[in-house]
């Protein structure tokens, strides 16, 4: 299998991709399931090379209403580097933090304020990248660490947030799933940003799983 | 190991789990302070030694780890501590702890082990806690300030106009309150809002919310309360300050004097588009009692 583009993937290339990503999404559910006793629903990832610059607007136009959502920032390393943004309309931040506040003890709380729901958000937040991630890592042969995440609003994913992350002008590998939790009218999306510097990485990685189909 | 030598003296726990959750290392930092010996724990069960942590939030935390290889990250915000430590400073019953929790890979980067590393962030809470009051507390009453009145109004009001709830307030002040800081002094003035502070506080049901609004003027908010519960509470508290003896030790003796307060009652009703008009009703309230006698009740009606 020949690759010889250095600065953008082939058509085959998105394909296998996409396909690891769903392989390793696929994973990451039935083990979210047993770790946090809810079945989570990713839809087959989207694969795309965007600018930097662009990436405002692309999330804005997948998500309808960038305003009206939090999102929990996540930076990892491994080989590849990227940040993780995973984004809940603010209905549905608050089922959730609902469905997880009994598990810290929390559950009689009625009135948590602002603060212990971006707590709370940044851990059920932690647990669903680093397992989408983290599963993705294993199957490029890859070990990845986190740094904590954080809470953002829709509002403050601003062109400054993409320039301090990124080079505005450089392209970026950009993969998008859905994710829905089973028999809940409950959904999210979740972005994995990765600078154009993990292609190397990821083509490597794309030999390295061709070879055991050869 | 080598590194133990710089883990015995950091100031922080360090713990180091099996993927059974049996104690591998323990610092020297954890043993001051759990006063057990890394010898007595080591090869032991941590549950074993310490039950109350075996909580859902750690089981997914330690599985999270090792099943995914996920940091997680115990913020004190929200858990307050993972090992129950006293801490007889500060204000906290136990140390207040920030934890991480990771995974620890072998050489075949298989996860063997698990990490806990706990540090102690309970001065820091304290002191959050500490601005926290200073912002939203009055000085000298210790009741809550305007400020967190008008937040708490503002989302007592969204939330009981979304769930059509009744909401009621009462605005309050004490009556010739310039002529006892007059004819007593400021010191004397101090007592009294301190006095009917406390005496509307204890009149009050654990849900209802007492702030200073301004000077000698007092404001209840009273969730899930109509307008006529609402006229009972405010009736209750004009005789308990009225009964209230209100003595003071000064340089030219001993005061004993009695006070009255003058009260406005509103209720949220459909035609209440904002909480600053529910409030505006209560003051209006407030001022027909004070134009019409002192020392009553009076309520407004939005219509």
């Amino acid at each position: 299998m020949e690759i010889n583009d250095d600065s953008t993937f082939s058509e085959l290339e998105i394909d296998t991709l996409q396909e690891i990503m769903n392989i390793a999404f696929g994973q990451a559910s039935a083990d979210l399931a047993d770790v946090i006793n809810v079945f989570i629903v990713l839809s087959v990832p989207a694969l795309k090379l965007k600018k930097a610059l662009s990436l405002l607007e692309f999330i804005n136009i997948e998500i309808g209403d960038l305003k009206n959502f939090k999102i929990i920032e996540q930076s990892y390393w491994g080989k590849s580097k990227g940040v993780a943004l995973l984004a809940f309309p603010h209905e549905a931040e608050l089922e959730l933090i609902a469905m997880f506040r009994e598990d810290t003890g929390m559950g009689f709380e009625n009135n948590m304020s602002d603060e212990l729901d971006n707590e709370m958000l940044i851990e059920i937040g932690n647990i669903l990248i680093g397992a989408c991630v983290s599963k993705m890592a294993e199957l490029l042969k890859d070990v990845v660490t986190f740094v904590p995440p954080r809470v953002i609003s829709g509002e403050q994913l601003s062109e400054a947030f993409v320039e301090n992350r990124f080079e505005p002008e450089n392209r970026v590998i950009l993969l998008k799933t859905l994710f829905q939790i089973e028999g809940r009218e409950l959904s999210g999306h979740l972005f994995l940003v990765n600078s154009l510097d993990s292609i190397h990485t990821l083509k490597d990685a794309l030999r390295a799983f061709w070879k055991q189909y050869e | 190991m080598i590194y133990r030598q710089v883990f015995d003296v950091i100031n922080i726990g360090i713990v180091i789990l099996d993927t059974e959750l049996n104690v591998c290392y323990w610092n020297r930092w954890m043993t001051q302070h759990s006063g057990i010996e890394c010898e007595d724990i080591i090869g032991s069960p941590l549950l074993e030694f310490f039950p109350e942590i075996n909580t859902k939030y750690l089981d997914r935390s330690v599985k999270a780890v090792l099943r995914f290889g996920n940091f997680v990250f115990l913020s004190q915000k929200l858990h307050k501590y993972l090992f129950k430590f006293k801490k007889d400073t500060s204000g906290f019953q136990h140390m207040q702890q920030s934890v991480t929790i990771g995974p620890i890979r072998g050489s075949d980067n298989s996860i063997d082990h698990v990490f806990i590393v706990v540090q102690d962030v309970t001065e820091m809470a304290a002191y959050e806690r500490k601005l926290h009051e200073m912002n939203i507390k009055d000085g000298l009453t210790g009741i809550y300030n305007r400020r967190y009145l008008e937040s708490r109004l503002k989302d007592e009001f969204d939330r009981h106009k979304r769930y059509c709830h009744a909401l009621s307030i009462i605005m309050f002040d004490i009556d010739h309150f310039k002529a006892i800081n007059d004819s007593y002094g400021h010191q004397y003035g101090d007592i009294i809002l301190k006095k009917v502070s406390s005496t509307a506080l204890n009149t009050l049901r654990a849900n209802d919310m007492l702030a200073r609004y301004g000077g000698e003027e007092f404001c209840c908010i009273l969730p899930e309360t109509t307008i006529s519960n609402a006229m009972m509470v405010a009736e209750r508290i004009r005789k308990n300050v009225e009964s209230q003896e209100n003595k003071f030790s000064g340089i030219s003796g001993d005061i004993t004097a009695k006070v009255t307060i003058s009260l406005g009652v509103s209720e949220l009703c459909e035609l209440t588009d904002t909480h600053e008009k529910l409030l505006k009703k209560a003051d209006d309230a407030l001022y027909a009692a004070k134009h019409t006698g002192r020392n009553k009740v009076v309520q407004m009606n939005l219509d």
